[in-house]
């Protein structure tokens, strides 16, 4: 009898055992939330991956894709309407309208209003950029961790031997050029053609522009001033006989190969113009220069990266986790020193960072008081429309900028 | 007799039975995309809004997009882009069949050596022209100051830059259309090239009245090649020249892509493919016709 019962034990524990445990098993897989993070650019992912994250909450599992920037808007909105759609992705701030206005993003401001209570520290390391270009009509999506201004650089060789200081304001900046094009050392200014149009924004906002609604205003004094600034430099030979097909490679290789004296260049590429010359020595860099007469109203344009939370999520706050996990220090200092200048602000005061990016310790200042460009739901058309304005005074040296301008801001203007 | 019916109905029916799998292939995946796409061009819908039943407005986006001058812009440059490599295209093709034709058997890699621009990515053709053709730096104006010319603006010039992404284009598809040619060439009896030369005729005539016609539907199914690839080609012109200088290479193709991406108006973008879809096969009904009457 002893034995019957002892077998009887034995054989229930042994059937009772692995369905507790998988039973066990299965509420722990339940348990695991899985996020589906899509970055702009590999670029932009930290060096560690999500290893140190999977570690410290092994309940959220962070599924990384590489989704370009440029197709993140379409991907993002076919992919939510299917319900197959990332908890995050990264896109370029000027894209943010749109998304809102898609409904496919997720309000954050509780979540971010927790980050600041239980995380103050990591909180307070960010500049304003990080909320800046992570907002829309007040309301927060996300955060931006990485954020790139557009800066004047020049050669400080070239100017020496000309005997002239460093411009200071545009029209400073003109007469460089055109002694540098007079010494025939090469072209006096690098700029791409009507192709793009954060560059001419950065000019735009540096000479003192203003938007209204969001929309910038070419008709207005700045507007004039900077499509006459861009009609100068073709019509002096400033730049490039080449200048309207340039693109952005074409622009940066002309000052890096030394073809050119002065360019406006994004920071990322300072660490390609550094293996090339030294800083302080051969080239400066310094934040767009100012308008004679408009110094109170300049602004420091800035783009941003945002990584911003989609509609799509179930876990807000464990994508708020995330956010948090790459504006860490050292996850932020690995894609800073590789790519794109960081809203963390602890990275600017990083030993190493500042030994490798000599730089930084001269723009910290001004990264602070950046300005995000702004955006608009029709971003595409603005830009189709400023870069349609601004092919036509470049092409036609002659053209009345004023003219062009009013013609071009009655589209702007009619834009739905 | 049962077997010969039998014979017969199977040769009758097999092809058709081989042909399905294709077909419901391609009227499985471009009919749908074609029959979706109709039905955008007649509907407007919010950006982004996918699942969005959108609002009917008949023909709205249409009379819009013929009433934009950028639209009727890239018509023009689609028209200049199209005929300038079917015309240029098909006398290189042409040119060069003969060519590949006359040589022996030894000498069949050159006929491989043709396809290579074909199987180069339109990207990767479109970064090397444009290395070719880079203002200052590129080959092209290097190797002309070489020889003691003046550099040309290729690629910042409205017309030179239509210019070179025509040539381009040339040299991406014309492997195709030689291939056709060529084949072409090869199923012509020789005997009828025997008997006119015995009957008097001189090369010129055996060409215009042999080869010519007996190469009708070649010739037309490469015309149609030309046309279609031109008609559609984006991926030379938009690493390239990006529609650029100042849309002088904007082609309807490089229009619709930035309509349906950039402005993320997929309702007009559909009715550009639908008038693209219309232009080519007119052009194809045209060649087989002019072709099929000539034959």
């Amino acid at each position: 009898m002893k034995k019957a019962k002892m077998l009887f034990t034995v054989l229930l524990v042994l059937v009772l055992l692995p369905v507790s445990l998988s039973a066990a098993g299965a509420q722990e897989r339940e348990e695991v939330v899985e996020l589906t993070v899509w970055f702009g650019r590999e670029d932009f992912m930290p060096d560690q991956g999500f290893d140190e994250f999977h570690e410290r909450y092994p309940n959220i599992r962070v599924n990384a894709d590489v989704i370009p920037l440029e197709q993140a808007l379409t991907e993002a909105a076919r992919a939510i309407a299917s319900g197959v759609g990332p908890d995050m992705l990264q896109t370029d701030s000027r894209r943010l309208p749109p998304l809102v206005e898609g409904g496919l993003l997720r309000e954050m401001d509780e979540y971010i209003d927790r980050w600041q209570k239980e995380d103050p520290d990591s909180f307070n390391a960010l500049s304003s950029s990080a909320w800046d270009h992570a907002t829309h009509d007040g309301v927060l999506y996300g955060a931006n961790i990485f954020s790139g201004p557009f800066n004047h650089v020049w050669r400080i060789d070239w100017l020496e031997d000309l005997g002239v200081d460093p411009p200071e304001t545009w029209e400073e900046m003109l007469d460089v050029a055109r002694a540098v094009r007079d010494a025939g050392m090469g072209q006096g200014y690098a700029v791409r053609g009507p192709n793009s149009t954060p560059w001419f924004f950065s000019h735009y906002m540096a000479m003192g522009g203003e938007f209204e609604d969001n929309i910038i205003q070419l008709d207005s004094d700045a507007g004039i001033y900077v499509l006459s600034f861009y009609q100068t430099l073709v019509r002096e030979g400033l730049v490039s006989d080449d200048v309207l097909g340039w693109g952005s490679g074409d622009m940066r290789a002309a000052f890096i190969t030394g073809r050119a004296a002065m360019a406006p260049i994004g920071t990322n590429i300072f660490p390609n113009i550094e293996a090339e010359m030294p800083y302080g020595e051969k080239w400066g860099a310094s934040p767009p220069l100012v308008r004679e007469g408009y110094e109170d109203d300049y602004k420091y344009a800035s783009l941003g990266w945002p990584m911003v939370v989609t509609s799509n999520t179930e876990h807000p706050y464990e994508a708020s986790l995330v956010l948090r996990y790459l504006a860490e220090h050292d996850n932020a200092l690995s894609v800073a020193r590789r790519y794109q200048p960081t809203t963390v602000t602890t990275v600017w005061e990083d030993p190493g960072y500042l030994a490798e990016q000599p730089w930084s310790d001269d723009f910290s200042e001004d990264l602070l008081n950046m300005t995000r460009t702004p955006a608009t739901i029709h971003i595409t058309q603005v830009d189709n429309i400023v870069l349609d304005a601004l092919g036509e005074v470049m092409s036609d040296v002659n053209k009345d900028p004023a003219e062009v301008a009013a013609r071009y801001q009655q589209q702007l203007n009619a834009l739905e | 007799m049962m077997n010969s019916t039998t014979a017969m109905w199977r040769k009758k029916i097999i092809p058709y039975v081989m042909v399905l799998p294709t077909s419901f292939l391609v009227f499985g995946v471009l009919g749908y995309a074609i029959i979706v796409a109709l039905k955008d061009s007649f509907f407007r819908y919010p950006p982004l809004a996918f699942n969005d039943p959108g609002t009917f407005v008949g023909f709205d986006n249409y009379i819009r997009l013929f009433q934009n001058a950028h639209f009727q812009n890239s018509i023009v440059i689609t028209f200049i882009f199209v005929f300038g490599t079917v015309i240029v295209g098909l006398i290189i093709s042409f040119i060069l069949a003969l060519s590949l034709y006359s040589l022996s058997e030894k000498a069949r890699f050159f006929r491989t050596l043709t396809l290579v621009p074909y199987l180069i990515s339109g990207v990767a053709a479109a970064v090397m022209w444009r290395f070719l053709f880079t203002g200052e730096v590129g080959f092209v104006n290097l190797f002309i100051e070489t020889m003691g010319g003046s550099s040309v603006r290729w690629l910042s010039d409205g017309r030179n830059a239509l210019f070179v992404v025509t040539l381009a284009n040339i040299w991406k598809i014309f492997p195709m259309s030689t291939l056709l040619i060529l084949a072409g060439l090869q199923v012509i009896d020789t005997d009828l090239y025997d008997a006119s030369t015995v009957d008097g005729a001189n090369s010129v005539q055996i060409f215009y009245h042999i080869t010519l016609p007996l190469l009708g539907s070649y010739l037309s199914t490469s015309l149609i090649w030309l046309t279609f690839a031109s008609f559609n080609m984006f991926a030379i012109i938009y690493p390239l020249t990006g529609g650029g200088p100042t849309r002088s290479t904007e082609v309807m193709a490089v229009f619709m892509y930035d309509l349906a991406f950039g402005e993320l108006n997929f309702a007009t973008a559909s009715a550009v493919m639908i008038i693209l879809l219309i232009l080519n096969l007119s052009f194809s009904l045209l060649f087989v016709k002019l072709f099929r009457n000539r034959t």
